[in-house]
This record gives structure tokens, sequence and C-alpha cells, in this order.
């Protein structure tokens, strides 16, 4: 039993290798396709996400720029309507010191009470510049040296344009001859009178304070001329906005932009000034990465899922077909009397040992059983298939694993031997040792109801290369073998020899 | 069945590692904003103060990202007013940069601004004297910390004083004769308000031998002694040694219209700076005297001085700022001798090794250490603003002939005197 389950092994490896080989194909073969479909799907979902979260990003970055812009808008009305206060003292909107019709001392006396008017106004704020100056360039209040040194004393001449809103008469600038450090507001107070606020432009960055979630994002404000009048950047204030910025914007003054290089959004308030947040899509690097990292973690996980999935449904669907493969394959190469080789099994297996054959000798043993016929005659068919039954148990039982064993057909059966060129003992030696060993093995064999019938065999022996270089003049010549062996009396065995076509063999014993 | 368990099992716990590792488990995410301490600051100044002083706090915010720094400034003028109303309101800022007289002013018990000693391990103390931390004690309370030390000095146009062939004045007499000299459309000195003020304040006390207001709050001048001050500003505007108060430019000094001017030693650079650009030799010079008199009438005093806020809630914060206005050799770069010469001997390493310690300030701050055992320290009430405002007032009231110089001495007398008792909080 276990001699047949090592030739059925022996058979189905081959047949293992062979179905091993499709499961792999088609797991591999599936894998692919799951990888190159989870790929794809990767690939779709994280460039849509992230142009959705970028989309995100970008609308934050507007409501950002929106409130920005009503945060100026109204720090600056705010500025406005106190500097309207001015208006509170009849004496600060009603005196000229271009009139000389006052004595000097109610002109100072007058003039210092508008400079405290002034003062008391301004105190609680960090105003730079907050005072009037009149059509003579005369001032009272608070008249800081810088704004004198850039007006060259003449801010009246100056400034007078700038108050150019028809109605409230007032009006914002900076920018004067290239100076940005300070912003202005005049509103024209009488006819020759000027009221001139202004703070430094660093004064603006209360309005624009933010989480700093993002600390790359830039807030600047320019003017109608791309000027940028406002920014952290110290330096930047003065000069124009970025080329490249300009060129995704075109010209748009309430909109944001998504660009490859910048989230951009630019909201346009007073004075036709525009508040721009700048944001580089570098900055959204590291969300991206996350996102891409949690769509291919998903992606891979997915694909290690189908995989095991894919590997389970194939060993379900193999399975079953190996076993009837094997099955099929075993009822085809086996003979189901016997549990050896058939005769085309047997055939081609010889063919591979001689093929493969590196070292050593190959044997080939012929034999039938002896009175067969009288088995079949006496006893009935049953006992003859019991009897050939028997022979391929014996034989089963008898050689090793690696030696071929075979059902040639009939009472025909054939052994290959193989004796390794390292063996110390001689061909014949062996040959006689094997045969002697078989011919005793059936001498004790006994069958029939009452075991009352007696069998042997008769065996012919080649030798690969000396007798035959293929199955069929081994055969050829070990069957001449065992006609000798016949002659000889039965129960015994014959060495082929070529020159005379008779054969040497052992003994009855 | 069993193996489907394991494998429905083995899916499950997959499907829960994928979505734990992208994050998509049910939890709620949190993202922190950036939280500062925000602190203020105030300070009064020019542009110059202004523009350098934020720039100084620019770097202590980058230095201390989780602090951030609100800021107030305005001139001189109206900063003690905007100081009143925040005392007065509890909302004063938690760094102040205040002025000398008002320790006594705001805190005559001590307790008017937080006791610094107790901040003592954020700020490193070890840079001042004795001497100097006692500036700001009060009552046992350490209120403040002095910048520097600061006084009124004369300084004089070299170059003018050259060309009309003059000498630097030594007495009061000499301005006189200086004015009787140079054009009619120059002076011999331009100045503000309080150095007016404080000009004439000197030269009535070395007239009269006495002090003009002691220690403790009290006038000790009377009628007459201010009849003195009031008659020499307007001798002084009628024989164009300078212009009437209002009347000041400080453009006039860079211009050559004012062959000198009287001011703080901190403010000395500033007001030489366009005489300078335009070519002109500016120069610090001695201390007027009556012919032969004692150098009396001069003072020395803090030049302004940093304090925190009593009903601070950041004391720890206001502390890291405090040293790092009077400490950090940030500040001191930035600063410079704009508040004359420092007092805190990290601060004066600093522009001592940067080659800062020049120019026209340490100039006059050499003259100032030359006359030490000489020059008093101020008595706090001296600066008091209202006394200058009224001051003011009677002056053009007597020199426009609203009112007689006794007139208006003896209503002045009466105005210091109350004023004084107010600010003594009596």
């Amino acid at each position: 039993m276990e001699k047949e389950k090592r030739v059925l092994k022996a058979t189905k490896s081959e047949e293992e290798k062979k179905f091993g080989r499709l499961k792999r194909s088609i797991i591999m073969g599936y894998a692919l396709i799951v990888m190159i479909g989870a790929a794809a799907i990767s690939f779709v979902c994280i460039h849509l996400s992230q142009k959705a979260f970028q989309k995100e990003v970008g609308d934050l970055v507007s409501e950002l720029s929106i409130q920005m812009s009503i945060n100026l808008d109204s720090y600056l009305e705010n500025m406005e309507n106190f500097n309207t206060l001015v208006f509170s003292e009849k004496t600060n909107y009603t005196y000229d010191a271009t009139n000389n019709n006052l004595d000097e001392y109610t002109a100072l006396e007058t003039e210092k009470a508008i400079k405290n008017s002034l003062y008391s106004l301004c105190i609680m704020d960090n105003y730079v510049d907050y005072f009037i100056v009149y059509s003579n360039e005369h001032t009272v209040g608070k008249y800081s040296n810088g704004t004198r040194d850039l007006f060259g004393g003449k801010i009246y001449e100056n400034a007078k344009e700038y108050a150019s809103n028809p109605r409230t008469q007032d009006g914002w600038f900076t920018g004067f001859q290239g100076d940005y450090k300070r912003i202005y507001y005049v509103k024209r107070v009488n006819e020759n009178a000027l009221l001139v606020t202004s703070i430094y432009t660093s004064e603006l960055s209360s309005n624009f304070e933010h989480a700093g979630n993002f600390p790359e994002m830039k807030i600047r404000v320019t003017d109608s001329d791309d000027t940028i009048l406002y920014s952290a950047t110290k330096e930047e204030i003065g000069t124009k906005l970025q080329a490249d910025l300009l060129t995704i914007m075109d010209g748009k003054e309430n909109a944001n932009f998504i660009s490859d290089e910048y989230l951009i959004a630019v909201t346009t308030g007073m004075n036709d000034w525009h508040v721009i947040c700048t944001l580089p899509s570098s900055a959204l690097g590291k969300e991206m990465q996350r996102i891409a990292m949690a769509t291919i973690t998903i992606a891979i996980l997915a694909v290690v899922v189908c995989i095991l999935f894919s590997v389970l449904f194939v060993m379900k669907m193999t399975n079953p077909m190996q076993n009837i493969v094997e099955d099929l394959d075993k009822k085809a190469s086996i003979d189901a009397l016997t549990g050896i080789y058939n005769k085309k099994t047997f055939e081609e297996k010889v063919a591979k040992r001689i093929a493969s054959l590196q070292d050593g000798k190959l044997i080939f043993i012929l034999f039938d059983v002896d009175n067969f016929k009288g088995v079949n005659d006496n006893l009935g068919h049953a006992y003859g298939d019991k009897v050939l039954s028997d022979v391929g148990k014996i034989m089963r039982a008898k050689f090793r694993e690696k030696d071929v064993l075979g059902r040639l057909g009939g009472d025909e059966f054939a052994v290959l031997l193989h004796l390794s060129s390292f063996s110390e003992i001689p061909l014949e030696e062996f040959i006689n040792e094997r045969c002697s060993a078989l011919c005793s093995d059936f001498r004790n064999y006994y069958t029939g109801d009452q075991k009352d019938y007696k069998i042997s065999i008769s065996m012919g022996v080649s030798i690969y290369g000396e007798h035959g270089a293929d199955f069929d003049s081994l055969y050829k010549s070990a069957d001449r073998a065992l006609y000798g062996a016949k002659q000889a009396g039965k129960d015994t065995y014959r060495l082929y020899k070529r020159n005379d076509g008779s054969a040497e063999g052992g003994a009855k014993s | 069945m069993m193996r489907r368990k394991r494998m429905i099992g083995a899916a499950l716990s997959l499907a829960v590692s994928a979505m734990s590792l992208c994050g998509c488990a049910d939890k709620t995410i949190v993202n922190e904003q950036q939280k500062q301490t925000t602190i203020s600051f105030s300070w009064w100044g020019n542009e110059e103060r202004n523009e350098y002083t934020m720039e100084a706090i620019d770097a202590f915010e980058r230095l201390h990202p989780e602090i951030k720094v609100d800021y107030y400034f305005t001139e001189w003028s109206g900063y003690q007013t905007r100081n009143d109303i925040k005392m007065a309101s509890n909302t004063e800022s938690d760094v102040m940069q205040i002025n000398y007289a008002w320790i006594t002013q705001y805190s005559p018990t001590g307790e008017g601004y937080y006791d610094i000693g107790e901040l003592a391990e954020y700020i490193d103390l070890s840079n001042f004297t004795e001497k100097e931390i006692n500036y700001g004690m009060q009552k046992g309370h350490l209120n403040a910390l002095p910048i520097a030390l600061n006084t009124e000095t004369f300084y004089f146009n070299e170059t003018l004083f050259e060309e009309y062939q003059l000498s630097f004045p030594k007495t009061w007499d000499d301005l006189f004769a200086i004015a009787s000299k140079i054009p009619e459309d120059k002076f011999v000195l331009g100045m503000p308000q309080k150095s007016v003020w404080m000009l004439c304040a000197a030269y009535a006390e070395q007239k009269n031998g006495k002090q003009f207001i002691s220690a403790d709050g009290e006038l000790k001048f009377n009628a007459k002694d201010i009849e003195d001050m009031l008659d020499f500003y307007c001798r002084a505007v009628d024989a164009r040694v300078m212009p009437g108060m209002d009347y000041y430019e400080k453009s006039n000094i860079g211009k050559g219209i004012y062959l000198g001017y009287l001011a703080w030693i901190s403010d000395a650079g500033s007001y030489s700076a366009d005489a300078v650009k335009n070519g002109y030799t500016i120069v610090a010079t001695d201390y007027l005297t009556v012919d032969g008199g004692a150098l009396t009438g001069w003072y020395a005093k803090p030049a302004t001085m940093y304090a925190i806020g009593k009903n601070t809630e950041h004391p720890k914060e206001a502390a890291m700022l405090l040293d790092f206005l009077l400490n950090s050799e940030e500040m001191a770069k930035c600063q410079g001798l704009e508040k004359g010469i420092p007092l805190s001997t990290s601060a004066l390493t600093v522009l001592s090794e940067e080659g800062m310690l020049e120019g026209i300030q340490y100039e006059a701050y050499e003259k100032m250490m030359e006359y030490d055992q000489e020059i008093a320290i101020m008595s706090p009430y001296h600066e008091t603003q209202s006394l200058i405002d009224a001051f003011s007032d009677a002056c053009n009231a007597v020199y426009y002939d609203v009112k007689t110089l006794e007139e208006a001495a003896k209503e002045l007398e009466t105005e210091f005197t109350k004023i004084l008792r107010e600010t003594r909080g009596e």
C-alpha cells in the first residue's frame, strides 16, 4: 500500500507542478490586473481628491481675503469717522490761518486751542501725523518731521488733490515720491485748510492676522497700479506685484485662482485697493502627501485582500479539478489490476530514464507467469486476475522506489533497474541476486481455494547499451532471453547474449 | 465554516487597519491654532524712536513667537494725557515707557506700578548699579528701571559761529551779546516748549540762588522769582535769542536759522541730523551760568524709564520684554544712543563693541559727566506738564501785553502751587 502511494506520489508530483504553475499563473495574472486597476484607481482618486482639497483651501483663502478686505475697509472707515470729530469744535473748521485780520496773540491762542483739540482727539491712536495745514502751508497740530521732509514743507500744495471725493472731500494716498512708509488721509476742513492724518503702513498688520496654519501664506495690499502698499515683508512695499502672480490674476479684482504654483485670492475694497492672499501650492504638499499616502495605503490593502481572496478562490476551484485530472491521469497510466504502470506509461518512463541516464547501468527485466493459462483454465479468470494482482503486489514490495515497474500485457511484466557506477556489487551478481530473489518469492506463491496451485515466473534480462539502446531493442533482447529461460524449464531467468542469440541465467533451485 | 469565519475576521481586521491608517475612523480632527500671549507696550517719541522700536519689537517677536506685542505710541505732547486716561481706567499697557517724574505722580505709595523686584528672575538686574536701581525705587518697591541718564545740554553750530567770528556762550549775558551780532533772520537758540521751561527755570534759580521745586514737590519760588522766569523769556524773544515758543520749528536747526539749541542728550542726535546733513558741525558746549556764579539750575535725570503696569495679566512676558528693551543686543543696536548713553552694562558693551559710542550724544554725555559733581538730580515734579503749559500761556500773555509781568507771575505762583498740590495727591 505504501509502495502504491509512493508510485502515485511520484506520478502526482509532475501533475502538482503543472497545477502549481497554473495556479501561480492565474494568481499572478489576477494580481497584476488588480494592481494595475488599483494603481489606476489610486491615481484618479489621488488626483481628484487633491484637486478637491486644493479647491477647498482655495475657497478658504478666498474667504480669508474677503474677510481681510472687510477688516481693512472697516479700519479705514473708522479712521475717516474718527477724523470727522475734528468738526466737533467749530473753531477747528472755521479758523483760517491765511486770514491776517486776527491779532497775533488771538491767532496764537486760537491755534493753541485747535492744537489741544487735535491732540486730545488723537492721543489714543498711533497717528504719525494729525494736523491741519492751511493754504499758506502753516500747520497746526502734530506734524511729523518725516512728513515735513517728504513734502518739503509744501504739503497743502501736494496733498490737496487727494481730497477728491466730491461729497466728503476726502481721500487716501501713499507712495508720494516713492515713499510708502506712511499712509495719508486728507480731508478738506474749509476752503483754505486740509486735515492731514497719517499712520505707519505697518499699522495695517492688525487687519491681517490669521490663525497661522499656513505660515507660507502672504498677504499683500496693492493699489490699482499693482504697487504693493502693504506686506509683512517690508522690502516688498513700494514694488510692483511679481509678474507671475499678475499673469495668473489676469486683471481680475474679485476672484480666487488655483494654479500649479499658487492659490491666490484677490478682493477689492475701498480706494480700489486689493487684498491679495497667496499660498504656494507647495505649501499644501504635506496635506496632499497625506491624501496620497492614505489612498495608496488603502489601494495596497485592497490589492492584498483581493490577492488573498483570489488565492483562496483559485485553490477552491482548482483542487477538485486537480483531483479529477490526477485521477484520470492515474487511470490512464496505472494498470488498475496490478497498481503498476501500464505498457504505454512504462515505455515512456523507460525512455525518460534512458534519456536522463548519466552513470551506471540500466537493467531491463522482462518476465511472465509460468502456466498462467492453466490458472485461467483451471481456476477461472477471477483467480487469474488475483494472480496478476498479487504479481503487482510482489513486484512493488520487491523493488525500490526508483525502479520502474510495468505490466506490458496479459501476464507479461517488466522492470527497469538502475545500478549505480559507485555500487560495489558487480553487474551480473546484482542481476543474479535480484532475479533469484524474485523467482524465490514466486516459488513460494500458491493460489486456488486450497492454495493448491503453484505459480512461478520466467525472466529474460537485457542491459541498456549492451543489448539495446531503446525500449524496443531492450524488450526484444529481454524477450529472447525470456524465451531461453522458458526453454530451460521455466522458473528461472536468462541474461541476453548477443553473439549466439542464446541467453545465460540462473538455474532452478 | 471555521475557515470562512477566519476569512471574514481577517477581512474585517484589514478594513479596520485600512480605515485607521487613512484616518477614516470616527474621530475628531483637531488642528491647534497658534496661540500667543498678547502684551501691550507704549512709548512716546519721535519718528526715529517709533521706527527702531517697532523694528526691535519685530526682533523680540521673532525670538519669542509665543508672545505678541501690541504697541501704542505718540509724541510727548499728549502722551501724558493718554497715560492719565489709561492709568485711571486701569487699562495701562503691560510695559510702559514712563517719565522719571511719574513714579512719584502715579505711584506715591510705590504700588502704582508692578514691583519689578518680584520679576527679577526674568530681568537681569545685575546690569545696573544700586544707585541706578534706586532711581526707580519708590517706598521699597522697584517701580521702574532707567534707560539712560539725561540732562538738558547746549549744542551750537560751530560752522556758523566761525563764520560770524563768535565764541560759544558761557553766561546768560553772552546769549544776548551774540544775538546782537548775528543777522536778523537768525536766532541764537531754538528749542521746544519744555526746554524753554528748563532754560528759564535754570536762569531764575541761578539768579536768585534758590531751587525752583523741591524733591518732594514743594514750590520754592515766589512770585518775584517767577517774574524773573517770565521776564527772561520775553527779553530773550525780543532780543532774538530765541523765537517764541509757538514759532519754534525743529527744521530751522538744520537750515542754520538757529545757531544752537538746548535739548536733552537723548534728543541731540535727531535734532542735529539735518544740520550735519547740510554740512554744519554741531558741538556740545558748556552749561550757562550767571557771570562767575555757581553751576546750579541744571539737572540730570534718568532719561525715561521702563515700568510694568500694576494690572498686567502677563507679568512674566512683560518682564521678558522689559529685559529685552534694556539689556538685549538687538535693542541696543536698534536704539543706539537715541535715548542717551545706556545705563545697562550689557547694552553699553554692545555699543562699545559696535563702535557706536561716538557722535554728538556721546560728546554731550561726556560733558555731563565732566560736571557730574555739580549737576544735581532733578526733582521729579520739575517736568510736570501742566506747570509747563501754565507757564507757556503766561509767557504769551505777558509778551503780547495781555497781562503785566507782576500780574502773570502772581497768578502763576498760585497756579503752580495748586498744580503741585494736586500732583502730590493732596
